[in-house]
């Protein structure tokens, strides 16, 4: 269904949740395509955030001239680096301006060609979760720019599966091949490629906590990882590790390898997850318990999670040359 | 009286360490080619930076294995200081040094025996200072691809590499030195440096008055001692799952005086969330106007507090300064 009005629409034409996917080519297209988003929510004294490269940034700031000042900017890549940030991200600006009656607006690609095969399926897995996450938002516009130029046709057409509205600067049109909320937000169980060469194995209960923090410890040493990203790995896989001691069966099993310039811990055990939001939720001062998987994100580089009847997985990744 | 209490400094661990020994937290491996009194190769040795040949005080001229950091209290305060990411940094660079160097230092070994030997020629002169030749600049290139890991631990590699120069020239050419260990000397090194190459540490200032003889509660990873001066608990080792509960109950069971109640973190090696809940649930216990304090918070646990939104709690107050 081709949808013949221009776009983009300037009046409130509904409202809720509206997660467009805009498809354009090159950064002239980009500027050109999202542009009159941006200029829409100025006229309309819509709040609007735009989570970008710096280099996208800058462009859109030439184009919009001093009205940018009033448009938010943030770097994807201090955002969004580890995709699970950026649901967080997103609700932190969405409720700082609920109830003042007016649609929110938000462009924002977390999906570009440097991303790794990882990344990018935890990102495509964020684009799907954001379904569900803003699902009763009372109105909120967020724009998901694709390069069909740089990305591989298969991540375009993923896009269709994870957006109901597809814009390509003429017009709008919705997406055939999306699923609905309901399947967007399905137990995510597609099974993650098995590593190559383990570097350690080790099975763990109540009392394996402390050897699973050894391990993890030695190893991120090994790997070249500095004190700090070694500190944050070691109390992210406890915490995990915690997770399948006291919910997953009592045990699990810790699994670590190198993948090239990535040091992953692999934490996998019998019990089973049913809510696919649990870790993109930021956690309330008051809640008991319920903090690991978030803190993991926190302070992970990737986190992958995948859960099934039959149990589940959680890899922790982190970048081996990285200082922070 | 056991023989424990007369030598609380004894090596508890079995000896010669096994190569993948890792029961003692403070354990850091180091090989040396020892020799006898006429400089012939004996073979290769593992042992511990730490370990060191205690006197018997009622059997003189007796022996027994001593750890230089102290007691099982003050190695896991040792080791809270130094922090036990930083621990395992340097034995990762230990272990990488240990490996590409032995060939060098076995070529050298037997080398510096033909130097010192009756029959030495013109040629064995020429011989040794090829292979330190050699030996010096394959450490110049691990220094230098380790440039900042060896920073973030804080050891500046200027000085390492005009300190381990020295050493090699020094044991080569004089026959009465035992191998040196290559970075057990130096004042070169700022006083954290000082701590985990295994020299003494700086006596941890006494800012509470600890009663060690009178643990409320003693696990293998964790202890927890009343303190008097200021009134409160201090928590030494690991918090996690297994040990939760009991400092909770510590924390529940202090003294319902007026007043602050004082909790010193300098001795924490590790602290989960469920640690961390249980600290933030006592201070909200607390009666209106009292605070629980927190001295010598490791920067760890600080960041951990932040990001699951803990940090700013009124009845939860975190003492800025180090215990140092």
């Amino acid at each position: 269904m081709t949808d013949t009005r221009p776009f983009p629409h300037r009046g409130p034409l509904m409202a809720g949740f509206r997660h467009e996917a805009l498809l354009y080519a090159g950064m002239e297209q980009f500027v050109e395509r999202t542009t009159p988003f941006i200029k829409g929510a100025l006229e309309a004294d819509e709040p609007i955030l735009v989570v970008v490269s710096r280099p996208k940034i800058d462009a859109l700031r030439t184009a919009i001239g001093k009205e940018s000042d009033r448009v938010q900017f943030k770097d994807m890549s201090d955002v969004g680096a580890n995709p699970a940030r950026i649901i967080p991200a997103w609700h932190k600006f969405v409720e700082a301006h609920t109830g003042q009656g007016r649609r929110v607006r938000g462009i924002g690609e977390p999906i570009y060609p440097e991303r790794t095969g990882s990344e990018l399926v935890e990102s495509q897995r964020h684009e799907a979760l954001l379904n569900a996450a803003f699902d009763d938002a009372p109105d909120f516009w967020l724009l998901c720019p694709y390069n069909t130029q740089s990305l591989d046709p298969t991540v375009v057409e993923t896009a269709h599966r994870t957006h109901p509205v597809i814009a390509d600067g003429h017009g709008y049109r919705s997406s055939d091949l999306y699923p609905g909320v309901a399947a967007s937000v399905a137990p995510y169980d597609k099974p993650l490629p098995e590593p190559g060469a383990l570097r350690a194995t080790l099975a763990f209960d109540a009392i394996g906590l402390r050897s699973v923090r050894r391990l993890v410890s030695r190893e991120a040493a090994s790997a070249g990882l500095t004190t700090r990203p070694i500190a944050d790995l070691v109390l992210a896989a406890n915490e995990v590790a915690t997770n399948s001691v006291q919910h997953g069966g009592g045990s699990g099993t810790l699994r670590i390898w190198r993948d090239g310039g990535v040091l992953v811990c692999e934490l996998r055990d019998r019990g089973h997850f049913d809510d696919p939001l649990a870790d993109r939720r930021r956690p309330s001062p008051v809640q008991n318990g319920g903090r690991g998987l978030w803190l993991a994100n926190q302070l992970c580089d990737l986190v992958q999670l995948r859960s099934s009847s039959s149990g589940t997985t959680v890899r922790l990744h982190m970048h081996r040359d990285r200082s922070r | 009286m056991s023989l424990i209490d007369q030598q609380p400094d004894r090596c508890i661990y079995p000896r010669p360490f096994a190569e993948d020994f890792a029961d003692c937290p403070a354990y850091q491996a180091t090989s040396f080619l020892a020799t006898d009194s006429r400089n012939q190769p004996l073979g290769e040795w593992r042992t511990c930076r730490h370990l060191t040949a205690g006197n018997e005080l009622e059997n003189r001229g007796r022996f027994y294995p001593r750890c230089a950091l102290g007691s099982q209290p003050q190695r896991l305060q040792w080791l809270a200081q130094v922090t036990p990411a930083r621990v395992d940094v340097v034995r990762a660079l230990q272990e990488e040094f240990d490996g590409f160097s032995l060939p060098h230092r076995r070529q050298l070994s037997e080398a510096r025996s033909r130097l010192h030997a009756r029959s030495r020629s013109e040629a064995t002169e020429a011989d040794v200072q090829r292979l330190i030749d050699g030996f010096l600049q394959a450490i110049d290139r691990f220094l230098n691809t380790n440039e900042a890991r060896f920073h973030d631990v804080g050891l500046p590699t200027q000085p390492l590499r005009q300190l381990i120069k020295e050493w090699v020239l020094a044991w080569v050419r004089t026959p009465e030195m035992v191998t040196p260990r290559w970075a057990d000397a130096p004042d070169a090194f700022a006083s954290p440096a000082r701590a985990f190459v295994g020299l003494p540490t700086e006596p941890v200032a006494e800012w509470t008055r600890r009663l060690w003889d009178r643990p409320i509660y003693t696990d293998t990873i964790l202890q927890i001692v009343p303190t008097t001066e200021p009134p409160g608990l201090a928590l030494v080792g690991d918090v996690e799952a297994s040990n939760v509960q009991a400092v909770a109950r510590a924390l529940a069971g202090l003294p319902s005086a007026t007043g602050d109640v004082h909790v010193d973190l300098s001795g924490l090696l590790f602290c989960d969330l469920g640690g961390l809940q249980a600290i933030v649930r006592a201070a909200q216990a607390l009666e209106p106007g009292r605070r629980l304090v927190l001295h010598g918070v490791p920067r760890q646990l600080e960041r951990a507090l932040e990001i699951v939104d803990w940090a700013p709690l009124p009845n939860l107050s975190i003492v800025a300064e180090a215990v140092q």
